[in-house]
Parts: structure tokens; C-alpha cells; sequence
């Protein structure tokens, strides 16, 4: 479940992804309601780690970890670098993905992440991503925007979906309301 | 055939072309052996290798300089080496494409590669002939206009190469226009400091 990661900070730009609003520099006040996600800049940057302090994941739950979906017709992740507990894992190039209609990524030997356990998924947006202004400096409609302290900012929006199962020790943690933060 | 190349639809190349995950297999294996015999005691250790061992991964485009870029002894971001497959044709006509990021085009120290093919990865194909050497191996011009048949072309050879740390790799092209091309290397990669991959920034130089 998304509710059980934080995606790159700009995503919290809005309620309208799931989080409340944000004033000050980009943070993780609450997991969003979907893997959809954001980027309002591109390069290096962080695109899911645990939810509680320290990257962790969440108490009283286990993930049984089997790759990345990415669902959307235009592909913007080029490389991606991950770490689960204290185990890291090497960089890889994903833009094999570009050949495909609905890629994903499928480990030929799951991982467990553990409760309580640190885990974190860096990767490269490569964009660009569009300017909100024209050439004559007036907004450009269509431009996807999101509200990044209170402006209005261009992105480009990517779904990254961890694929697996979760597993939960009491049943009342899943039995919230759909899309709630856990 | 030995030797030889295919021209195909990358798409199905994997459901159509049994003989690609043969070659594949094999060339992974004897890149695995060779590293082991070159970076002995060090072990293969996958994707999330230890100290003690080497590590695999897909080839990275920081290994790479592309058109137009430059040998820079204190490498810069993004200005003489490959931060994505993604390229922007400024010159047409015979050109270096892709080639090692070092000097003189060698593919750096503790990285080795095995090549497969090529992934044209655009809708629109810019370029209609290659040509590659590899350390003092020259691969003669090949015609890949046949990709402009398919969607997503692929050009997947028969035997694959290994790309060894510290040889000079050279990939030339004859653009016909100018514009982005994303050309991608088909294979793996092995690196013997798994500490270099594991803590730098994604896209980040080498």
C-alpha cells in the first residue's frame, strides 16, 4: 500500500495528491493516498522509502517485495539505486523500459522488508520538465502543475508502484478508511 | 551462424529469439569466469555484492561519452559523460556516437561489459549505418536502415563481445538528421568496487 511509503517530497505539494499542504521546504507530512507521483525537478532524488522515521517501514508490517511497476505510457526514471536495512544495492539503468508499453521490473529473487526496517528507492527523473510559462511569459495551458507552497509549479507525473504483498499483524491497521495514512 | 547479427523487433526479440537468452546466458557466464579470474580472490556477488565480492548490474551510461562530448580529466556532470541513453544529434554524417568515458575512449578501470546489441528506443531512427571496434577488434560498417521497418528496433549479434575494463570501445554512426535518439547497449555490467555504484547518485559520473 502507498500509505506505507513516502514518494519524492514534491508529491505533498497538494491535497489534491492524497497529502495535506504543505508551508516551508518539501517534507513528508503524510503518505499519499496513491503511487502516483509529482516530480517538479529533475535528476537524483528519492522515490519511495519507509514512512516512519529514519526511512523505516511501519511497525506490525512486512512487505514481501517483488519489483517496480511503472504504468504510464511515458516512461521518466532512467536509473534507480536502492537500500533495504543495511543491504545496498548497485545502481541500474531502466531505460530498457522505453521499448516496452507497460514496463515493470521483476527481481528474480524477492526481498523481505521488514517492520521497523529502513528502506529506501533512489532514482534519476530525467525530464525535462515543461516550463508553466510561454515564450511570451503567459501560463501555458495543459501544463500539469502542482501547488508547491502555495504556487503553482510545473510537473511531470509518474507512477511507480511497488509490486508484492504487505503483511499485517493486526487486522484493525488495514481495516481503515481506503487511501488513509496507516 | 557465428559471428553474425540480426535486425529485429525488440519487442518480441525475447518471445521470438530463443537464441538471445542462449547468448545472453552465455556471455554472462563467461564475463563472470573472466572477472573472477581477473579480480581474484573477489567473488560474483549479483546485484548487492559485498566487499569480498564483485558486483553485476545493467550497462551504465556514465561509462560513456557521447557525440560531441569531451575527455575531461575532472569529470563534470552531465558534460562529458552519458547521464542517460538519451542524445541530441547536433551534426550529421559520420560520427562518434558512443565511445569509453576515459581517455582515448577506454571503458574505465574495474568495470567490464558484455555487449549483446543495440536498442533503438525512438519511434523516429536518425542514423543508418554503424560501425564499432573494440580494443583492436574492428567491426566492419553494417546498414541498419532494415530498422526503420520496425517499432522499436534492436540490432542483437549473434556471438556477444566483453567490453573489458581499460580497452577502448568506439561506436560510430552516420546521422542522417539532426534530433534526439536514444540508443541503448544491450548486456551487463560487472564492477569490482561495489561501493562505487551502491553510494553514488543515480546518474551521477563515474
Amino acid at each position: 500500500m502507498p500509505a506505507l511509503c513516502d514518494p519524492n517530497p514534491n508529491t505533498y505539494g497538494s491535497a489534491a495528491f492524497g497529502g495535506t499542504a504543505i508551508v516551508g521546504p518539501p517534507a513528508f507530512p503524510t503518505p499519499p493516498a496513491y503511487w502516483r507521483q509529482a516530480f517538479t525537478q529533475t535528476g537524483h532524488q528519492i522515490l519511495l522509502q519507509g514512512t516512519r522515521a529514519g526511512e523505516t517501514l511501519a511497525e506490525d508490517w512486512k512487505i514481501a517485495w517483488l519489483g517496480l511497476a511503472f504504468p504510464n505510457k511515458q516512461q521518466h526514471i532512467t536509473e534507480i539505486r536502492m537500500q533495504i536495512g543495511d543491504r545496498k544495492f548497485g545502481r541500474i539503468n531502466l531505460e530498457e523500459m522505453h521499448a516496452y508499453n507497460k514496463p515493470a521490473l521483476i527481481f528474480e529473487n524477492g526481498y523481505v522488508i521488514d517492520e521497523e526496517t529502513a528502506f529506501e528507492i533512489y532514482g534519476y527523473f530525467e525530464g525535462p520538465i515543461p516550463a508553466l510559462a510561454g515564450p511570451q511569459g503567459a501560463v501555458q495551458p495543459g501544463i500539469p502543475t502542482v501547488d508547491m507552497n502555495g504556487t503553482d509549479t510545473a510537473c511531470l507525473y509518474q507512477r511507480i508502484i511497488m509490486l508484492g504483498a504487505a503483511y499485517y499483524k493486526q487486522s484493525d491497521r488495514a481495516l481503515g478508511l481506503v487511501g488513509a495514512a496507516i | 551462424m557465428t559471428g553474425g547479427y540480426i535486425l529485429c523487433e525488440y519487442e518480441q526479440v525475447k518471445k521470438n529469439f530463443p537464441e538471445f537468452a542462449r547468448t545472453m546466458a552465455s556471455l554472462r557466464t563467461a564475463l563472470i569466469a573472466k572477472a573472477t579470474a581477473d579480480w581474484s580472490p573477489k567473488s560474483f556477488g549479483g546485484l548487492a555484492p559485498t566487499s569480498a565480492q564483485f558486483g553485476e548490474t545493467t550497462i551504465l551510461p556514465a561509462l560513456f561519452r557521447g557525440l560531441g562530448q569531451v575527455f575531461s580529466a575532472a569529470p563534470v556532470a552531465g558534460t562529458n559523460s552519458l547521464q542517460t541513453w538519451h542524445q541530441f544529434y547536433n551534426a550529421v554524417g559520420s560520427q562518434m556516437i558512443l565511445q569509453g568515458v576515459r581517455q582515448g575512449g577506454v571503458i574505465p578501470e574495474d568495470y567490464k561489459i558484455g555487449l549483446v546489441g543495440l536498442a533503438l528506443l525512438d519511434k523516429a531512427i536518425r542514423i543508418s549505418e554503424i560501425k564499432m571496434q573494440i580494443s583492436d577488434k574492428k567491426l566492419p560498417r553494417i546498414n541498419i536502415e532494415e530498422a526503420l521497418a520496425y517499432n522499436k528496433p534492436a540490432i542483437i549479434f549473434e556471438d556477444g563481445y566483453i567490453l573489458d575494463e581499460e580497452t577502448g570501445f568506439d561506436l560510430h554512426a552516420f546521422i542522417t538528421t539532426r534530433g534526439p535518439q536514444r540508443i541503448l547497449p544491450i548486456g551487463l555490467q560487472l564492477n569490482r568496487v561495489p561501493n562505487r555504484l551502491q553510494v553514488t547518485n543515480t546518474g551521477a559520473v563515474i
